[in-house]
């Protein structure tokens, strides 16, 4: 059974509070966009001024990984999505089950990303390595910029997934508030999910 | 039937994955980059609309999303000036 969130000034309505809350949370992700489409576009325009060069560099990163990231992402995304219809519904059990497997799918990216780094190291995939040229180093600066960037954010959600489900249990007489919590927090975790979706291809996929 | 929706969406999401993975590995010579960043704008476009709810969002955050686009849009020409 769905409940009404708790009405705070200075809303005249829970609609218009809801609304409030919804399109400050995508102000937020609009300046989140600027952060990541300025990183986005830098790694473009290399790849437009030394395409030879970035192609040799990105055709060396784990695509296995990579493409595996991408799918545990997606799908992390899929339970994030079903959290939110459960929070409103009241069904709590389940959304904190959802919750739960998101922030365990995100946590499964970590480890991997963190495996993908070690390969890199190993190999000598570094920034200014021995051997490596100029456009190689630019790349691989970028990447591990854009890439451990992400990573913080997917941190950061892993985070908020797990104060969600400590909480979510003490709140059973704010349902209402708790599901606006709820679409927000997964609101964040799919703008993270976007951010890949653009990272992957331009890092993994400038294949020849 | 929220839920046949978001299943629905997360099967063409990871369809979508499989046909951009493909696609970097074949053969297709300039067009690999544009499919790959075409493929990249559906999964984007299907995550705001579907996961993200935006198809039941009021115009007024429509507008803010729309807005950071176009904020977004503009941050691309930047690189290409020197190009010009």
């Amino acid at each position: 059974m769905s409940a009404l969130p708790s009405l705070n000034p200075p809303f005249s309505g829970r609609q218009q509070q809801r609304d409030a809350d919804t399109l400050a949370m995508h102000i937020f992700l609009a300046t989140e966009m600027m952060l990541f489409g300025g990183l986005l576009l830098a790694i473009l325009a290399c790849r437009l001024l030394h395409p030879q060069s970035f192609i040799a560099a990105s055709s060396r990163l784990d695509l296995v990984i990579g493409t595996a990231n991408t799918g545990l992402l997606l799908t992390s995304s899929l339970f994030a999505a079903l959290a939110v219809p459960a929070a409103r519904d009241g069904k709590f059990r389940r959304c904190v089950a959802m919750l739960g497997a998101a922030a365990l799918l995100g946590l499964g990216f970590l480890v991997l990303k963190g495996i993908e780094y070690h390969d890199d190291a190993v190999q000598g995939l570094l920034p200014r390595s021995a051997g490596m040229d100029g456009v190689a180093s630019l790349f691989l600066s970028l990447y591990y910029i854009s890439t451990a960037l992400h990573a913080l954010h997917v941190t950061i959600g892993i985070g908020l997934f797990g104060w969600l489900t400590l909480t979510l249990g003490r709140q059973l007489s704010k349902r209402g508030d708790a599901a606006i919590r709820v679409a927000n927090v997964a609101l964040y975790w799919h703008f993270v999910d976007v951010v890949w979706v653009f990272l992957f291809p331009a890092l993994y996929l400038a294949r020849s | 039937m929220e839920t046949r929706r978001l299943i629905l969406a997360w099967l063409i999401l990871m369809a979508l994955l499989a046909s951009t993975v493909t696609l970097a590995l074949l053969p297709i010579g300039p067009l690999k980059p544009w499919a790959a960043f075409m493929i990249a704008l559906a999964k984007a476009g299907i995550i705001y609309w579907i996961f993200m709810e935006v198809r039941s969002e009021n115009s007024l955050v429509r507008l803010a999303i729309g807005t950071s686009l176009v904020w977004v849009v503009l941050l691309a020409f930047v690189p290409f000036i020197p190009l010009l």
